[in-house]
């Protein structure tokens, strides 16, 4: 399964969508956004926030685009090739969640950095290690989602399907614009969003120094329904591949 | 004569086949059926391959090859009858890493080389061949540290054959494997696969060639409809279709393979 996810890592690693979307994107934006969008009284804070929210969009942006090469994997018969080689379709779903672990790391560590070192966030050990944790685990029920459009979407369909997800999702988590700006019935339902759990869980942490429980909570609702969609998607696939 | 001579799988003749009809069989095939909706890709098909054989399913598009191979891996489920490999289920002799495999078309990844490619593969299987002696045999030496999706169809087509031996499994089922290849190429892979059938390996190929499943298949099963029209060697296909000595093998194809002249 280690050379499964070898080369898994690799083939995403030259994906351009992955070096455009989870790498070049977020840190451009939040670069730009703490420099020039941030009025100068409330850089730290701001700086800080954006940092989360675009670190967070970073780690998404990788796990949709491993979503989106899935389906591509499929329309090249990839994955049906893969169903005649030795390795199981159980350590091809985990090599490829695994891949989606990976494959997040430099896009959130690229933000963090920028935020350390051009922005001057100062966050304590404890909460820089947590925020870290949670952004990089709280991937996962996304990797779901993006694995389960690509499992049951032609490559287009797929594309159209996560890059819309991945936007809309992030619009609505309130990690380009705080969700307390939002109008009434927006804000209401950016709280019961995916996104907006996964993101206000580093958020409090590095605010109030501990986790939000119902952020916390949400992400863990959503986390079933797309693991659910994933083993529907990939069920599916195998059976009209 | 109003039905084809079904040439029993049991029915020995003279040859090197004799010497392994002992031996375990690594394909068998009983009564499979299988339907897609109103098209019947398959209606009764019985087939056995004793190891060590070269196999030819040799037959028209849409005559049930590739449905015929699709369950005998496993990835297609018959409606009713069994597909053994090597008295398993398909999937569990895949998965034991007894099976090479290449599709008809497609089946390598984007944006990986070819080493990074095989070296996959290899690991998959438990006692793989050598990387270099992959390369010689599909003729791709040069080629490992190319992108296999910047490559040209037909060294494509000679990578997904060095997919399917990497492994050096006992059986190898291979889809129309030279359809992309030029005149040489073709040559070319023939020759690797004389190598392979010379050390044992049992070898079942899909085509609508008919020199190539005459010249190189121990055995031909010619295919029409989903059901098996004749089998034998090529000259036994020949007599079955009562044509005369000497006629081209296309002939007797073509005879076998059109309803008309059977029904």
């Amino acid at each position: 399964m280690i050379a499964y996810i070898r080369l898994e890592v690799r083939k995403t690693a030259r994906d351009s969508g992955y070096v455009v979307m989870g790498l070049a994107v977020p840190v451009t934006m939040y670069l730009l956004f703490s420099t020039l969008a941030i009025p100068a009284e409330a850089r730290p804070e701001g700086a800080l926030w954006s940092m989360i929210g675009m670190a967070a969009y970073g780690a998404l942006g990788g796990v949709f685009s491993n979503g989106t090469g899935t389906a591509e994997d499929k329309s090249l018969g990839w994955m049906r090739q893969l169903r005649l080689t030795p390795i199981s379709p159980a350590r091809v779903i985990a090599g490829k969640t695994a891949t989606s672990a990976i494959i997040v790391v430099p896009a959130i560590a690229l933000v963090l950095a920028a935020g350390a070192f051009v922005n001057q966030v100062r966050l304590e050990p404890v909460q820089w290690i947590t925020v870290i944790a949670l952004l990089w685990a709280g991937t996962i029920p996304f990797s779901l989602l993006a694995l389960g459009n690509g499992y049951l979407l032609s490559p287009q369909n797929a594309a159209s399907a996560n890059l819309a997800g991945y936007i809309g999702l992030s619009v609505v988590g309130g990690l380009w614009f705080p969700t307390t700006n939002f109008p009434g019935w927006l804000g209401a339902a950016a709280s019961w969003s995916p996104v907006n759990g996964y993101a206000n869980l580093s958020w409090s942490v590095a605010f109030d120094h501990s986790p939000d429980l119902r952020s916390a909570l949400v992400l863990l609702g959503w986390f079933a329904v797309f693991a659910g969609y994933a083993r529907f998607g990939y069920l599916r696939s195998g059976r009209v591949v | 004569m109003s039905r084809p001579i079904e040439y029993g799988t049991a029915c020995p003749r003279d040859g090197p086949e004799n010497t392994v009809l002992s031996m375990t069989n690594a394909v068998v095939l009983d009564d499979v059926h299988k339907r897609y909706r109103d098209v019947t890709a398959v209606a009764g098909l019985s087939l056995t391959v004793p190891e060590g054989q070269t196999l030819a399913l040799l037959g028209a598009n849409g005559a049930g090859k590739s449905t015929a191979i699709g369950m005998l891996l496993g990835v297609v489920g018959p409606d009713s009858g069994t597909a053994r490999l090597y008295d398993r289920d398909p999937r569990q002799a895949v998965r034991e890493g007894r099976v090479g495999a290449m599709q008809q078309e497609g089946g390598t990844p984007p944006r990986v080389t070819v080493k990074e490619l095989l070296t996959f593969v290899r690991a998959c299987y438990p006692g793989p061949m050598p990387l270099a002696e992959v390369a010689a045999t599909a003729h791709i030496t040069g080629l490992e540290r190319a992108r296999v999706d910047r490559l040209s169809g037909g060294q494509r087509q000679r990578v997904r054959f060095a997919m399917a031996l990497a492994g050096d499994p006992g059986l190898l089922v291979l889809d129309e494997p030279t359809a992309a290849l030029d005149v040489r190429a073709r040559r070319d892979f023939w020759a690797a696969m004389r190598r392979l059938t010379d050390r044992g390996r049992t070898i079942v190929f899909a085509t609508h060639y008919l020199e190539e499943a005459d010249r190189y298949a121990d055995r031909i099963v010619v295919m029409g409809d989903g059901r098996i029209v004749a089998e034998g060697t090529g000259a036994e296909i020949k007599e079955a279709a009562a044509l005369a000595a000497g006629s081209p093998l296309e002939d007797a194809f073509l005879a076998l393979t059109s309803k008309e002249d059977w029904a």
